[in-house]
């Protein structure tokens, strides 16, 4: 394993600990999509770092690419739920909506 | 390559999305695109059955390549046999809903359920594979399950629905690890492969046990028999097409054919031969003695389908394929009458439980004619098609095993009882309606009047394929067997006359005064109390694991997330301490 690939693993292992660790702690759902995003980036470069080394180094970069389009697209979706939770409950903590527990 | 046994499953199955488009534009446009679609597939069928000359296996290219599986389809006597009459029969339901189902809503679902389910059905009598025969395998019991549940604004019939996709699921997981073992052991899956390995032993008796066993156990879900009926009885909440297509055509042929398809494995062993007889026969008696009891109609039809399903698993049991296969058309032929009746009943009257009906002979001519007819071919009266296949059945018992010929004797007198008394009680004696019910449409008769010609002449039909010749079944039949059966179908219809139609109120008194019959009869109508152990088992270890669970999805983002960054700092523990 190259050295290079192992900064890349560790950085992404911290990212997505890190993306989970704010999830927990965050009160606001746009919070919450932001730290979403962190662990998505994680997993990009696991993936990304994944190829190095390899002669078939555009493969991974590929994937990465699409998973990057389809985490953008995820993320619009995220956000355009989140207004429509603000519009119905009036309040953005993950805590106080608790309607489908019920 | 034989394009019409590719096409006769895969034409239904491709015509599914064009139902509901073209059920947005018009129904009735819709309604006849089924049936054409329908008669298509029955004529492909009736064309391969006549054109059929020699076994032939085809395969396509690679399907998943890393299993070494093909889709392959599987040309011989049974499958064309079988999907001929699948596909016949199918039509003639499809053709009879029309007219049972006008003014429903959701007619969409309903002939694209419908039309799955044909194609499924087809394409697991065509499959060349276990893997292949899976698939289908699962495709028709989500069909069943969903046309099952088809009022799903009704709650017994969603819970229906549920009971017969949940008990069904059983023999299901049996058979799915049926079909690793033979995978892991073959390497391949197809049947022609499967029959040369179990020819020259390559697989231990041990395994190949096993393997029987888990199939039988899968069948047994599929083909209602004891203890995996409960589902059957119940199904009876789907639409009457739908139940006849349940009970005649697809749904509860699909374990008997899996049977039959792997006969070769079950002819060698006597320990898989004498467990096949043993469910066969107790199912036999259970379904027709709950069925003499039984007070709805289609309920008294669903217990009747257990005990024929039985009299097929006895067949196979005692070394008979060919005969179980008869009979698997010949009951497919009579119940879809039956159920074709029975629905024409419902529909003129919105009745169900026979106690209410009566005299309905003066104006349903046609529906009595052909229920009537129905009954007479399940006790085996000749030359009516029942009575060839299952006097067959009755006289190969009578050579290996006299204990199960006997009581298929024994429940010729409960078949012709329950038969004769739900005739007596529908059709006979003195209406308790205040107004006698109209003939149903025309379009609901003329199925009912093909399958009465069917269920009289069918034996001439069938000598006339290379399968079942009328030769053959002359040579099993014995003397001693088929006079016991006739006494004994005269005995259950002379008892059914006193009882129900001459002597209504002596019967009535005795019953009333003998404790021990009302006992009986009172456990017979639970179905000898499987439901209440089913229920007693659900509420007591299903239920209380299920709240454990679920009391464990709190259904919080941040609290997931928590319990999510444990699981992960725990699988970096174990790596590191790998490493370490």
């Amino acid at each position: 394993m190259p050295s290079d690939q192992v900064v890349f693993i560790v950085t992404a292992v911290v990212l997505v600990f890190l993306g989970l660790a704010s999830m927990v702690y965050s009160r606001n759902l746009i919070k919450t999509v932001m730290s979403f995003q962190v662990i998505v980036f994680g997993a990009n470069l696991t993936l990304f770092s994944s190829g190095m080394g390899s002669s078939q180094a555009y493969m991974s970069q590929t994937f990465v690419l699409f998973s990057i389009f389809v985490g953008a697209s995820v993320e619009a979706v995220a956000l355009a739920l989140i207004v429509m939770i603000h519009k119905k409950y009036g309040t953005l903590n993950p805590w106080e909506i608790r309607r489908l527990r019920h | 390559m034989i394009y019409a046994a590719w096409l006769v499953w895969s034409l239904p199955i491709i015509s599914v999305p064009f139902v509901p488009l073209l059920g947005a534009i018009n129904g009735k446009i819709r309604n006849w695109f089924t049936v054409c679609v329908s008669a298509l597939t029955a004529i492909i069928g009736l064309y391969l059955a006549i054109t059929f000359s020699s076994l032939s296996s085809e395969s396509s290219g690679l399907w998943i390549p890393s299993f070494n599986l093909r889709i392959q389809i599987e040309v011989d006597g049974l499958s064309v046999l079988l999907s001929a009459f699948i596909s016949f029969l199918s039509f003639l339901i499809v053709l009879y809903s029309i007219g049972y189902m006008k003014g429903e809503k959701g007619q969409s679902r309903y002939y694209s359920l419908i039309l799955l389910f044909i194609g499924s059905m087809l394409g697991l009598v065509m499959a060349g594979n276990l893997v292949q025969l899976y698939f289908f395998w699962e495709l028709v019991g989500i069909c069943s399950a969903f046309l099952i549940a088809f009022y799903n604004d009704k709650p017994e019939a969603r819970r229906a629905g549920l009971k017969a996709f949940v008990v069904t699921r059983f023999g299901d997981i049996a058979l799915f690890i049926a079909v690793l073992l033979v995978l892991s052991t073959l390497g391949t899956t197809d049947f022609d492969s499967l029959n040369v390995a179990i020819g020259n032993h390559s697989i231990s008796t041990s395994t190949t046990e096993l393997i029987g066993i888990l199939i039988l156990v899968g069948a047994m879900g599929k083909s209602a028999q004891v203890p995996l009926h409960v589902w059957l009885p119940d199904a009876m909440e789907g639409p009457t097409p739908v139940s006849a297509l349940i009970h005649a055509a697809t749904m509860v042929n699909a374990g008997v054919y899996l049977l039959l398809r792997v006969f070769p494995l079950f002819s060698t062993s006597e320990l898989l031969l004498s467990l096949v007889t043993a469910v066969g026969a107790v199912s036999m008696v259970y379904g027709a003695a709950c069925a003499v009891v039984a007070e709805d109609l289609k309920r008294i039809l669903a217990y009747s389908t257990i005990s024929q399903l039985g009299i097929m698993f006895v067949g196979i049991g005692v070394g008979t394929s060919l005969g179980a296969t008869y009979h698997l058309i010949s009951q497919g032929l009579f119940k879809a009458l039956a159920f074709l009746a029975a629905g024409s009943v419902l529909h003129a009257t919105g009745l169900r439980n026979v106690e209410e009906m009566g005299g309905l002979r003066r104006t349903m001519k046609y529906t009595y004619i052909g229920f009537f007819l129905s009954v007479l071919a399940m006790s085996g009266l000749p030359p009516l098609i029942g009575f060839w296949s299952k006097d067959w059945i009755a006289s190969t018992a009578l050579t290996t095993n006299v204990a199960v010929s006997v009581l298929i004797i024994l429940s010729t007198i409960l078949t012709a009882l329950y038969g004769f008394r739900a005739t007596f009680k529908v059709f006979h004696g003195s209406s308790k309606l205040e107004k006698l019910p109209v003939e149903s449409p025309s379009i609901m008769i003329l199925p009912m009047v093909i399958l009465s010609i069917s269920v009289v002449l069918g034996w001439l039909v069938l000598d006339y394929q290379p399968l079942l010749p009328l030769f053959n079944v002359l040579k099993a039949l014995d003397f001693l067997t088929v006079g016991a059966s006739l006494t004994a179908l005269v005995i259950g219809a002379g008892i059914a006359y006193l009882a129900f139609q001459s002597k209504i109120e002596a019967t009535q008194r005795l019953v009333l005064q003998s404790p021990l019959i009302q006992k009986t009869r009172k456990s017979l109508l639970e179905g000898l109390g499987f439901d209440k152990l089913y229920g007693f088992l659900w509420t007591r270890i299903v239920l209380p694991l299920s709240n454990v669970a679920s009391s464990l999805q709190t259904g919080l983002l941040g609290i997931n997330a928590a319990l999510m960054l444990l699981a992960l700092l725990a699988v970096l523990f174990l790596l590191a301490s790998r490493v370490f």
